[in-house]
């Protein structure tokens, strides 16, 4: 092989300078195939998401096919490809959530927003996802709206909730926690 | 020759003129074929049906399992692919050519067993003679079309 | 090779190879390991858990996959204990868990592993009470390949397939735990050349057939086992028939050849066979109509106005021409004719005489094919020049590949397109059509200048190599070839530091008026690399090597003999009981020049190849065009006769390494009357006067070996359904060094491009064109430029160009393609409805222009 492995001679996709996180990563793994997955967490950290043209130069520097790349970062839960909204909504659906309505809730999100499990409305601003168990079985049915968990959540506070942040953040920043506390449930930071 | 025979005899006549007299009056166990239609067991096996669902849909996915357990090589058919916007069939496969040459078969019901979707079954019409060698191919035309449709299916 | 490694399996004992698996060694023993995912020919992964075994250890026995565990000295194996019976079981129940029970209306019904061993291990009852899983079905991957991710049990075959033999992994393992599937990326499609073998791999129907769709059931088909004709590697090939038809066509185990795989277009392009159009009566040409005759009227007209033609003009104005795409049988018996019974030598074929001294094809195919399932690389570098087996003998490069990846042989590649085969990083020798002479002068001064490696023989003639090769310096390689000199050079060094190097090359680089200055170049590198044994030309066609074992060529009889040796014509004129002809007869090229008034054509199409011919075969006193379908030189014969093809009657193929093949009848035609070719001649000699008595191909094939003594023994029951090879040792020549001149290849501004031509896989030919559902990867009528051509030109990808030579113009679309080198345009032939012969007219080499349609 006329190439240095130590190095990669596939130029980035862009001049962003947030590829050189990514090739430092490489490098620091010897541009090596079976450090995809650590690229693949560089990736993600630094632009939030894998699309198809970070997977396709990952593939390239480190010489590995294209089905692999593509394979890894569909099997793991944390990459994610598309682009995550400004928002997020993780909603429970462990045993006692589901039991308690979770799928109600996921139900309601979807009539509303029209987006599913892991989906992000069209204008970017929220992503709905689900978790195995966030371990707040006691505070059933369980949602985490940007990183605060809510407890003992219903569909009207849920989607209010969503709508607030549809609507800008000065609606929510005005009633950080309108929507929940009025309906009666606590909320845990 | 006593007289004894001859009553013997008048007797036996008259006990034989009142079975002849009781069965007078008696509906007929024969029937006027082919004016009056012969009645069947549910069992009977005659000519061969192709079934459709309530919907219109042919039943037959042209699995070819018939022709595999048909054991004088009677049945022939040719599968294709459904157009998906008008399916013939359920599923992705139909049976484009269907034909049962009556000349060969036997009548054993093997077909019907085989069918995975109760789509051939053996009807009860058993006039099935003809003129012509090649009126006795069946085509899936004429399988599809049975004068009397039979809703039999047989439990085993 | 260290020694075997005794085991026990289930009481027996089994001896086996050190390293070899469980699951292999439980073949030896006839034991059978039930298995999904493992497969002889791939690597294992261990991932269908179906093979497990239990294994007695220290500490008790323990259930392990057979598949990935290799077998040690000692160990005590048991496949059908209690425990593993159950845990077979439970495995199935988990893989049937979402696996759909369509199997009357799947492909695989019938020949499906997952069938067979749920009926031999698996659980009696379902017990899924819920719904099962719903994924895509019926969902294309390419044009041929229907996948039904439903019913996919996830054993990586097909992953492991394009990615360990084809070296293209287009297909990949997608999401997790129950929504895992296996799918392409993007909708790209899979496009590799011999991917229809994931189907013949797939254990369950996700993978099937979609030509052959529905179109047969196993154990409905009649099987055939024969050979493919397509190109010429010959793959051992099972033709599935039903009802007169052929249904399908899966690749059968040949070790020697073929391994099991073919590629797509002998697994797909099979309608030709049972096409529409096929000539199924004689027609006669009346008042300018050709019309349907019975056999007798036309083989009269035929012997009638052949021996007027004779008695005109003399035997010399006859002449024939033979197809390499047709059996030794047919070939054998036209040559015989006119040689023995019309008394003249103008016998050819395509590219005949133009390689006649050609005569011995590849050492051997499993000497390249070696590699894969052992360290003893039997070659360690590739040399291919002129030819592109991705697109011309797929098969040959998955062995290329396999070599290259597994066997660690270099690869060295002289092609005016950058192939595909050159990602392996070997030199790549680009060069200009017409300057082929100069690369190889080059090649030879480069090689001189090593210090290691020469022949010892060649190198008392050092002095004489650098005189003549002295003007293909640097300079002359760069300007004139635009080769890289640096690669050349390396490429020099990799010859002669080669232990066993194998040489390829291919008509493209043969036929045309250069080609004897290439042989000779070519002969004169590998002699003086050492390396002449392993020097093969390959022709392309089914029965290229065949065709011309037979003898149909102008100046070789049977079995290579020259037509003066007085050996072969003593032997055949007792054999044939006749006077040969003594004065060598015309080339293909003369005949259809004009230089004969008769042309009896078998299986040809010189007329589309041409327009200038298409024009003289008009002016003939007599054509006779022996052919499945109306090609465009049938249209212009005074007789037609229709002929059975390939897999309709009993014949033999020679293939690229000299290995006779059987292709045997596998379907019959009721209602056409065409009749097998030696039969139309063996006819046509009995009108003509001969006492020929041929009952059928086997009759035919105890002849040859009689008339050629390299095919001796190669009767048809001796060659069973793996062929035989037969021994190029006698005919090999004393390798000397012939001095090549160089020539300039003629610069014009008016055409500054250079013409690039040769064959594609999916061609628009009448015999792949008739399969439609492929018409959708079938090349259309393009013409490949390099990207900075396309520019200077201000031409787009799609673009609608008039190309144009001094010979004639085409109408074509532009395909933007790195693999053009900039300064050439790429034509290939025999696309729909643009023969680039009417650019070449004859020539090898052409200049042409480039522009935008008015």
């Amino acid at each position: 092989m006329a190439t240095n492995p130590r190095q990669s001679a596939v130029d980035p996709p862009s001049d962003d300078k947030r590829w050189r996180i990514v090739q430092a990563a490489m490098r620091r793994n010897g541009f090596r195939r079976d450090a995809l997955i650590e690229t693949l967490h560089a990736v993600q950290e630094s632009f939030g998401y894998l699309d198809e043209e970070s997977l396709r130069y990952v593939a390239r520097s480190l010489r590995a096919p294209m089905s692999h790349v593509y394979g890894v970062s569909t099997f793991y839960h944390f990459f994610s490809l598309k682009p995550a909204g400004e928002h997020t909504c993780v909603v429970c659906t462990g045993t006692a959530c589901y039991i308690k309505g979770a799928p109600g809730l996921l139900d309601a999100v979807g009539k509303e927003f029209h987006i599913g499990d892991g989906e992000t409305t069209e204008d970017g601003k929220v992503s709905l996802l689900t978790a195995r168990c966030l371990g707040s079985c006691g505070l059933a049915p369980a949602a985490v709206f940007d990183g605060q968990v809510a407890g003992k959540v219903n569909r009207e506070a849920v989607v209010e909730r969503l709508h607030a942040w549809q609507n800008g953040p000065a609606a929510v920043k005005a009633s950080p926690e309108s929507s929940p506390e009025s309906e009666g449930s606590a909320v845990y930071a | 020759m006593a007289l004894g025979d001859y009553i013997k005899g008048a007797i036996d006549i008259g006990k034989a003129m009142g079975v002849t007299l009781k069965h007078l009056a008696e509906k007929p166990v024969t029937t006027e074929y082919p004016r009056d239609s012969v009645p069947m067991y549910p069992r009977f096996r005659g000519k061969h049906e192709l079934r459709r669902y309530a919907n219109g849909m042919e039943r037959c996915i042209g699995c070819m399992l018939c022709e595999a357990a048909c054991p004088t090589g009677a049945i022939y058919v040719e599968a294709d692919e459904n157009d998906p916007l008008n399916p013939t069939s359920p599923g992705e496969r139909y049976a484009k050519v269907y034909e049962v040459n009556l000349l060969r078969c036997v009548f054993c019901g093997d077909c019907e067993e085989a069918c995975p979707v109760e789509a051939i079954v053996l009807g009860h019409d058993f006039a099935m003679a003809n003129y012509e060698r090649k009126d006795f191919v069946l085509t899936k035309e004429q399988l599809l079309n049975p004068g009397e449709p039979n809703v039999i299916i047989r439990p085993e | 090779m260290a020694d075997n490694v005794t085991l026990t399996i289930d009481g027996k004992q089994v001896s086996a190879a050190p390293g070899m698996l469980l699951v292999d060694a439980a073949e030896i023993a006839n034991i059978e390991i039930p298995v999904f995912c493992s497969h002889p020919k791939l690597d294992p992964v261990g991932c269908c858990r179906m093979c497990m075994v239990e294994i007695e250890g220290p500490r008790g026995s323990r259930l392990m996959t057979a598949c990935t565990t290799p077998v040690a000295e000692g160990m005590v194996v048991h496949t059908n204990t209690p425990q593993v019976a159950e845990v077979q079981e439970a495995n199935l129940g988990f893989i049937l868990l979402n696996h759909p029970l369509d199997c009357p209306i799947c492909d695989k019904g019938g020949e499906c592993p997952l069938q067979d061993q749920t009926m031999r291990f698996g659980p009696g009852i379902s017990q899924l009470v819920e719904p099962k899983r719903l994924k895509q079905k019926n969902y294309d991957i390419s044009d041929m390949i229907v996948l039904d991710q439903e019913r996919c049990v996830l054993c990586w075959r097909c992953i492991r397939y394009l990615e360990e033999w084809e070296d293209k992994p287009q297909l990949g393992l997608h999401n997790r735990g129950n929504e895992t599937v296996i799918d392409i990326q993007d909708g790209q499609p899979v496009d590799a050349k011999t991917s229809g073998n994931i189907i013949d791999i797939c254990p369950v129907g996700a993978l099937t057939n979609q030509i052959s769709r529905f179109a047969y059931r196993p154990w409905e088909v009649e099987r055939t086992a024969s050979v493919c004709n397509h190109c010429s590697v010959g793959c051992n090939i099972r033709v599935d028939t039903r009802t007169h038809t052929v249904r399908r066509i899966i690749g059968r185990e040949n070790m020697q050849v073929n391994d099991q795989w073919i590629c797509d277009k002998g697994r797909f392009a099979h309608a030709w066979v049972n096409g529409e159009n096929r000539l199924e009566t004689p027609l006669l040409r009346k008042n300018g109509e050709l019309v349907p005759v019975q056999w007798s009227e036309a083989l009269d007209f035929i012997a009638e106005k052949l021996q007027a033609v004779k008695q005109q003009h003399g035997a010399s104005a006859i002449g024939a021409i033979g197809s390499a795409k047709i059996g030794n049988e047919s070939n054998y018996a036209l040559q015989r004719l006119f040689r023995s019974v019309i008394g003249t030598n103008n016998i050819d074929h395509r590219d005949g005489a133009d390689v006649a001294g050609l005569a011995t094809g590849l050492p051997s195919l499993a000497g390249v094919m070696k590699p894969q399932y052992g360290p003893n690389p039997q070659v360690d570098t590739i040399f291919l020049f002129g030819i592109d087996p991705s697109e011309e003998l797929p098969i040959l490069d998955l062995h290329l590949k396999r070599a290259v990846k597994k066997g660690g042989a270099k690869l060295i590649i002289a092609h005016p397109r950058k192939i595909e085969l050159t990602r392996y990083n070997g030199p790549y020798l680009a060069y200009e059509p017409g300057t082929e002479a100069t690369l190889l002068n080059g090649l030879l001064r480069a090689a001189a200048g090593q210090k290691e490696g020469l022949n010892s023989t060649a190198v008392s003639h050092l002095a004489d190599v650098k005189k003549w090769t002295e003007e293909a310096d640097d300079r002359a390689l760069a300007d004139l070839c635009r080769t890289d000199p640096a690669a050349v050079k390396a490429a020099a060094a990799m010859l002669a530091k080669s232990e066993k190097a194998l040489i390829i090359y291919g008509p493209q680089a043969a036929r045309g008026s250069d080609g004897p200055a290439i042989r000779d170049g070519l002969a004169n590198l590998a002699f003086l690399t050492g390396h002449q044994d392993r020097l093969a030309f390959v022709g392309l066609e089914a029965n290229s090597q065949g065709a011309r074992d037979m003898g149909v060529l102008p100046d070789r009889l049977p079995g290579h003999a020259s037509i003066g040796s007085s050996d072969a014509v003593k032997r055949l004129e007792h054999l044939w009981e006749c006077k040969l002809p003594t004065a060598a007869g015309q080339s293909y090229k003369q005949m259809l020049d004009g230089g004969v008034k008769a042309l009896y054509v078998m299986g040809a199409d010189p007329a589309s190849e041409r327009p200038e011919w298409a024009e003289k075969l008009d002016g003939l006193d007599l054509l006779v065009v022996q052919e499945l379908y109306l090609t465009e030189t049938a249209k212009r014969a005074d007789v037609v006769l229709p002929a059975l093809g390939w897999s309709e009657t009993d014949a033999t193929f020679t293939n690229l390494e000299r290995r006779v093949q059987r292709a045997p009848k596998a379907v019959a035609l009721p209602q056409s009357r065409a009749a097998a070719d030696w039969a139309i001649l063996s006819h046509l000699a009995q009108k003509l006067g001969a006492k020929w008595h041929f009952a059928d191909a086997k009759a035919l094939e105890a002849e040859i070996g009689k008339a050629a003594p390299i095919y001796r023994g190669l009767t048809w029951e001796a060659l069973g359904d793996q062929g035989l090879q037969w021994d190029a040792s006698a005919l090999k020549s004393k390798p000397e060094l012939k001095e090549v001149r160089q020539k300039m290849a003629k610069g014009s501004k008016e055409y500054p491009l250079t013409l690039v031509t040769g064959t594609v896989l999916f061609d628009g030919g009448t015999l792949f064109g008739a399969t439609e559902k492929l018409d959708g990867v079938t090349v259309g009528p393009v013409v490949g430029l390099s990207p900075a051509d396309a520019t200077k030109l201000g031409l787009t990808e799609g673009a609608a160009v008039a190309v144009s030579s001094p010979e004639g113009s085409l109408s074509l679309t532009v395909h933007i393609s790195e693999q053009v080198q900039p300064g050439s345009a790429w034509i290939p032939e025999s696309l729909p409805g643009a023969p680039v012969g009417a650019l070449l007219n004859g020539s090898v080499v052409q200049r042409v222009k480039v522009e935008k349609a008015a």
